[in-house]
């Protein structure tokens, strides 16, 4: 088939990622994850809302606070890798006392 | 020359007429993409139009070494840049001996700032291989894609507006393109090759 150029060129559109007006409209920058990070506001409520929260392994207003903040930043608290630094932190939280050093107050 | 170039210039500096003598003096067949229909002012061209036949017009132009063609597309630039694609496409299957010359007239509406996968592209970085040569003419150096500009190994200036410091943003020498143009005759050119500046010529 004897195509004309017309022809042609719809047979084989150019899609090269452009917006209809011819000039690439350029992304807004996207703010880097420190920018993210010191930005993004505290989880909503009181802090007594996250004296009991699952993630709260302290019991007491610091573990709330931090519970507060996770939510904050992740929202989502059901992330792995929130898992992955609670988890983390209570491993660390709970490291045995080194041999011959005395127990805990109160233990 | 085998090489791509760019040629820079504001209006009625004198562009258009340098690319369409530098096109009458090609060895080989040429293809002048002419979006605004302009009046040709060197030499006598065969008009080409998108009802035409892309195998008629790749045909002319493989079997007559002398073949000047204008290629006027359709008015609005987002229908116009594939009826180029395709013309450029049937153009790029092929190495041509003597080799094809073809100059895109306001390649920023080609070939646009932070456009990609132009035909202007095509011809800049895959068209050497193929002995397909670009000359990329545009009003001012910041409209039209940094990538084809990379690749035209020679820049030819004709008086632009407050070009100076983008030049001198890419390693021209600008302040001395300014200097020299502003001194020159009307419708002078200055050549920027090999991080060498001659001239100011004249067609």
């Amino acid at each position: 088939v004897d195509e004309t150029i017309a022809q042609a060129a719809l047979a084989d559109p150019q899609d090269d990622g452009m917006d209809p007006a011819g000039i690439s409209a350029p992304e807004p920058p996207r703010p880097s994850w420190w920018d993210r990070l010191i930005t993004a506001e505290t989880g909503e409520g009181p802090i007594s809302n996250y004296r009991n929260h699952p993630i709260n392994f302290t019991g007491d207003d610091g573990g709330a606070r931090l519970a507060r903040g996770l939510t904050g930043l992740f929202e989502n608290l059901n992330l792995a890798i929130v898992d992955l630094l609670v988890g983390a932190v209570q491993l660390l939280w709970k490291k045995p006392s080194p041999a011959g050093e005395p127990p805990n107050v109160g233990a | 020359m085998s090489e791509h170039e760019l040629i820079i210039g504001m209006t009625r500096s004198g562009k258009s007429y340098h690319a369409q003598a530098d096109a009458q003096a090609w060895r080989g067949p040429v293809l002048f993409y002419n979006p605004q229909g302009q009046k040709m002012d060197v030499g006598e061209w065969t008009r080409a139009t998108p009802t035409d036949s892309l195998s008629a017009l790749v045909s002319l132009l493989s079997n007559r070494p002398r073949a000047r063609v204008q290629f006027t597309p359709h008015w609005n630039t987002e229908v116009a840049r594939p009826q180029l694609a395709a013309i450029v496409d049937a153009c790029m299957q092929r190495i041509w001996t003597p080799a094809l010359l073809i100059v895109v007239d306001e390649a920023d509406q080609v070939a646009p700032q932070g456009k990609n996968g132009t035909p202007a592209h095509q011809i800049a970085q895959r068209g050497g291989k193929q002995q397909v040569w670009g000359r990329f003419v545009t009003q001012h150096p910041s409209v039209v894609s940094k990538m084809v500009m990379r690749q035209c190994t020679r820049k030819t200036i004709f008086l632009t507006e407050d070009s100076a410091a983008y030049f001198k943003a890419y390693g021209w020498p600008g302040d001395e393109i300014e200097r020299i143009l502003s001194n020159a005759p009307k419708h002078s050119y200055v050549v920027w090759q090999s991080r060498q500046l001659t001239g100011p010529f004249r067609d």
